[in-house]
């Protein structure tokens, strides 16, 4: 019964073409970066946030027709977890193998493969310790962890991640050791593991938005102001479906500057800024990723019988855009007031300061004009992958372009920065402005939405 | 006078003909509930009389004026079929924040009239995302009622709705001064809300009347149900 079972909880979750694709993915980046140069820290950084995300989610992700048709099943739920433990362990070694092929230039394959199959255990057992943490005790567990985690970049001999940071032998012993705690703590733990599905996180508002007496314009900038959606597609352990999550701006801010004051630390005391122009391109990554996120996420809660039924939709679109874009430009300051204190990132600090707001609200825009997708549901599929995804990513590509282009030319062109801030100017002309004046475009938008089912 | 008025109006969803040559008035002040089977074009009349679809052809008008028009979206309450409201907004800011777009005057007052009328205080800090499909159901109503609206469409109102719940809304519902049109597939509810009747198939109207002459078609003792049922596969 346990075979058959696992067998048929590793199927529903990773189908032979998709183990086909991912190994053909994998040969592909190892054969293209095969020789190139590997920061080592980059891995640790990389598997140190994993392992932060598993501990702060903690559970198993299971699917919709487990919960409908295999949970219901006679089955001992000891074996059910023991199957979904073996799920997530594939999972999380495919996402390890991802993010760390390219270490096999750094150390012995033998390592490589001991030490990232002792990991994917590793994340496994974690995910089931965590899911049996609240609170404070998940937070200290977590933390914890990515300490430790993070402590072999000073090279601390029993960090579990030593191995990747020129500690192979004391590392992976470490990693071993560690590996059999966890596995036996997970054991101990297996059969209360929380099953992820369905509604979660906190059923009630902690910090309400009091909307009274304001108008139409201050309420939607009140909204925009006071929390970010940040969402898009997530597949865990095969388990595939698009999450939005109510963010706090005013915490997003506390992070975002946290996370700015690590990034300079590191920049000077690494001496990284004979890096500077893998770290420009890392920087408008980063921003350029966190558009594109919150530009999905910002029509998919979007109930259109409310907004574009109280009032004509280009006004409130135009209300809604302004919203965002200031809000995004509020999260991101510090990491333009960081940028700044480093002459070799001023252009990326341009960037954040006069593109990323109107980046924003183009991205925004062409996703609601091409692909909108309203959740209806949490963790469900709301539309299948089609075409209009990847025409969306192509009219996304001049975003990109501007913001490469604003942070490197100061650098490459060796011209003032002065200089580059009109070009940027007429960026934004061309990218933010059309969307926030046309009538027809949102009337289309309207249009495009209904068909899709937006109600 | 017409609060509504639906001329000659025709709607394709690509080959699809969703809604052909569709014409009805409904004066205002009264009741109309609209019944068709699924896939009769009820929810997309909605839709257009609501300005959030366009027709191919004919003429919509809401107390006279263009359904997209700010005019018409003022004195127009709508609640779609499965509505959902914003579900990162808890149920008093869900409230309150239509209020706001809405600038209403006496928001506050509606906004604690409808927690209290609708049985939504104890959930008023609850993430709407988070709440059941019936609380949810009645989230929706107040937001389609927050502004007293002229005229009311109400797609399918009392889904989800336990039974004393349904009594509630429909006695709230009663006591408005508005022109309404209900879409629905139950009898009952239009027996309850409203006093005429549109049947639609295949996007056309087959019959109008009113409720009791609507009765009379009926052979003795046969339910109103199956004179419906009967009228519909007669259309198809």
């Amino acid at each position: 019964m346990l075979g058959k079972l696992i067998k048929f909880v590793l199927l529903t979750r990773f189908t032979k073409r998709l183990l086909l694709i991912n190994l053909v993915s994998l040969l592909l980046v190892y054969s293209l970066g095969g020789g190139a140069k590997v920061l080592p820290q980059l891995f640790i950084w990389y598997a140190s946030i994993v392992f932060l995300v598993i501990t702060l989610t903690g559970g198993f992700v299971v699917l919709k027709s487990d919960v409908d048709f295999l949970f219901v099943l006679p089955i001992r739920r000891s074996y059910m977890v023991f199957s979904l433990f073996l799920s997530m362990f594939v999972a999380y070694g495919l996402l390890l193998l991802y993010l760390g092929i390219l270490e096999l230039n750094l150390i012995p394959l033998t390592f490589f493969v001991l030490n990232l199959s002792l990991l994917s255990v590793l994340a496994a057992s974690t995910a089931a310790i965590a899911s049996s943490l609240s609170g404070w005790k998940r937070w200290a567990f977590s933390s914890s962890l990515a300490l430790l985690n993070l402590s072999s970049l000073m090279g601390f001999p029993l960090s579990p991640l030593g191995a990747f940071h020129g500690l192979l032998v004391p590392g992976t012993v470490s990693l071993s050791f560690l590996t059999l705690v966890f596995l036996f703590l997970a054991y101990r733990t297996l059969s209360n593991v929380h099953l992820l599905y369905g509604k979660s996180g906190n059923l009630v508002v902690k910090r309400p938005v009091n909307f009274n007496g304001k108008d139409a314009f201050l309420a939607v900038m009140l909204r925009a102001l006071s929390f970010i959606d940040i969402g898009g597609r997530m597949n865990v352990a095969g388990s595939v479906g698009f999450r939005v999550l109510r963010v706090n701006v005013i915490q997003a801010l506390g992070f975002s500057t946290a996370i700015s004051v690590v990034y300079f630390l590191l920049v000077k005391t690494l001496h990284l800024t004979s890096f500077h122009s893998l770290i420009i391109i890392y920087s408008i990554a980063a921003e350029y990723s966190l558009l594109v996120l919150m530009s999905q996420a910002m029509f998919m809660h979007e109930p259109i019988w409310l907004s574009f039924g109280v009032m004509e939709p280009w006004r409130f679109a135009r209300y809604y855009l302004l919203g965002k874009a200031t809000s995004v430009e509020l999260i991101l300051l510090p990491f333009a007031v960081v940028n700044l204190l480093n002459p070799e990132t001023w252009g990326v600090s341009l960037v954040t300061l006069i593109v990323s707001p109107f980046a924003l609200i183009y991205l925004a825009s062409i996703t609601a004009r091409i692909n909108p997708v309203q959740i209806r549901d949490e963790l469900s599929v709301p539309a299948p992958f089609s075409s209009r995804q990847y025409f969306t990513a192509i009219a996304s590509f001049p975003v990109m372009l501007v913001m490469i282009m604003g942070a490197y030319s100061p650098t490459l062109l060796g011209v003032n920065q002065v200089q580059v801030i009109p070009y940027l100017l007429v960026a934004d002309l061309f990218m933010g402005v059309p969307f926030l004046i046309s009538k027809s475009f949102w009337r289309g938008v309207q249009a495009v939405m209904i068909e899709r089912g937006f109600t | 006078m017409e609060c509504i008025r639906v001329a000659h109006v025709s709607k394709r969803y690509g080959e699809v003909v969703v809604l052909d040559n569709l014409s009805f008035d409904i004066p205002c002040q009264e009741r109309y509930s609209l019944l068709g089977p699924n896939g009769a074009g009820k929810s997309t009349t909605m839709k257009i009389l609501a300005g959030l679809a366009k027709p191919d052809s004919g003429e919509v008008k809401i107390m006279g004026w263009d359904p997209e028009s700010l005019e018409a979206k003022r004195v127009l309450g709508y609640l779609p079929e499965d509505a959902l409201p914003y579900r990162n907004l808890s149920v008093r800011e869900n409230l309150e924040y239509i209020a706001s777009l809405r600038e209403l005057s006496d928001g506050e007052y509606m906004v604690e009239t409808l927690l209290d009328r609708l049985g939504l205080r104890q959930y008023e800090r609850v993430q709407a995302g988070k709440l059941s499909r019936g609380n949810l159901q009645k989230l929706a109503i107040a937001l389609a009622i927050i502004h007293s609206p002229k005229v009311l469409l109400l797609d399918e109102p009392l889904n989800y709705l336990d039974i004393p719940t349904q009594e509630e809304v429909i006695s709230l519902l009663k006591e408005m001064n508005s022109t309404f049109l209900i879409s629905t597939h139950i009898m009952s509810i239009a027996l309850r809300l409203t006093d005429n009747v549109i049947l639609m198939s295949h996007g056309r109207i087959i019959w109008r009347g009113s409720i009791s002459e609507l009765k009379l078609l009926g052979k003795e003792n046969e339910p109103i149900e199956s004179v419906v049922a009967r009228m519909m596969r007669g259309a198809g």
